[in-house]
């Protein structure tokens, strides 16, 4: 590996980090959501620095370089990020359908109780 | 007139048609509930003027969510044993209602569709259209062997277990169709089609209008299948999910 790409990479790495840990302090990201972001990031900034654990991957998975190490789990970790808020989305549609079906049935017994009232 | 059934409507941006779709469902159908599924027009008022229960969506769910609350209310509010549904575009006939109660009020079965195509094709609908719903007739006849005529029918009867099911996250929020039946087949409820009659929509337009929607349809539809066939813990589901309600 270069040292331009090593620089390249640790700064890419750091700037991920900080970046996540800026948005976590003003409550822009929770912790639960920064998780991978933060895997993603040391697990660059690990393999930049401890080049012989990248070297020793590249070998183990066949790559010719290192930087393609780098970049295919790069992608491998945004493709479980992307798995993760399809979890999310998911989830977060249930739950909506559910607010949604509640406050149609609550909005009913409201508007029936103050006809009762009215009338009675 | 059927006082022993509920018949849900979802509705949406249906104002044009609601009150002359209800003015004739009200000469066979005791109590209705339309369950507007977030319209930008007045098909809510319209609906509750012409005597129907009002359940109003904030945001636009779909069918599939429409009819979960729909039978959210009828398990919470109301008595009645058997569970129809109709859609609000005028296509289906009121005086057909009575051929889906029947056989639930018989006890044969659990969940009864209304089929366009049991006697006769009686579909409006454009051929692509009819040549997808053909191709999931036949798997689903397979897969649950029985015959299937009409796995996307609106017109469906079940009774208050299915609905309890229907309640639970194995129902789809977009639009009830093959996988359903499959589930409900492996689950160990009874189905069965009946022949009803599809008229021209008073209101022109399909959700499964363009190229895009029903190719995700088919794509969704296909993996939904494919989910329900595999599994082989739905009975237990079944036990589960009845035992909670």
């Amino acid at each position: 590996m270069f040292f331009k790409q090593k620089i390249f990479a640790m700064a890419a790495s750091a700037a991920l980090i900080i970046l996540i840990g800026v948005l976590i302090k003003r409550r822009k990201l929770r912790e639960e959501y920064a998780l991978l972001w933060l895997f993603t990031g040391i697990g660059m900034l690990v393999l930049v620095i401890g080049y012989p654990i990248l070297l020793w991957l590249s070998n183990l998975i066949g790559a010719v370089a290192p930087t393609t190490t780098l970049f295919l789990f790069a992608m491998l970790f945004l493709i479980l990020i992307s798995i993760h808020f399809s979890v999310k989305f998911t989830t977060l549609s249930d739950q909506m359908q559910s607010v949604i079906t509640e406050l149609a049935l609550l909005r009913k017994e409201l508007e029936d109780l103050k006809k009762g009232k009215a009338s009675g | 007139m059927i006082e022993d059934a509920l018949v849900i409507m979802p509705a949406f941006n249906e104002a044009a048609v609601i009150e002359d779709t209800l003015a004739e469902l009200k000469q066979y159908a005791g109590k209705v509930v339309v369950v507007d599924d977030g319209s930008r027009d007045d098909t809510g008022l319209r609906a509750r003027q012409a005597g129907a229960v009002l359940l109003r969506h904030s945001a636009n769910l779909g069918y599939g969510a429409a009819l979960k609350t729909g039978f959210s209310y009828a398990l919470r509010y109301s008595k009645e044993p058997f569970l129809l549904t109709f859609d609000a575009d005028g296509q289906h006939d009121p005086a057909l209602l009575e051929s889906l109660a029947a056989p639930l009020r018989k006890g044969g079965s659990d969940y009864v569709l209304g089929s366009r195509f049991l006697e006769r094709d009686s579909s409006s609908a454009p051929a692509a259209r009819k040549i997808g719903s053909k191709i999931f007739s036949i798997a689903t006849s397979a897969l649950i062997r029985q015959k299937i005529t009409d796995p996307t029918s609106g017109m469906i009867g079940l009774t208050r277990g299915v609905a309890k099911i229907f309640l639970s996250k194995f129902f789809p929020l977009d639009f009830p169709d093959a996988d359903v039946l499959i589930m409900l087949s492996r689950m160990g409820y009874r189905i069965q089609e009946v022949p009803v009659r599809m008229r021209e929509a008073r209101r022109p337009g399909s959700m499964h209008a363009g190229i895009l929607k029903p190719a995700y349809y088919l794509a969704k539809m296909s993996v939904s299948m494919v989910h329900f066939s595999l599994r082989r813990d739905l009975k237990e589901k079944r036990r589960e999910i009845e035992s909670v309600f």
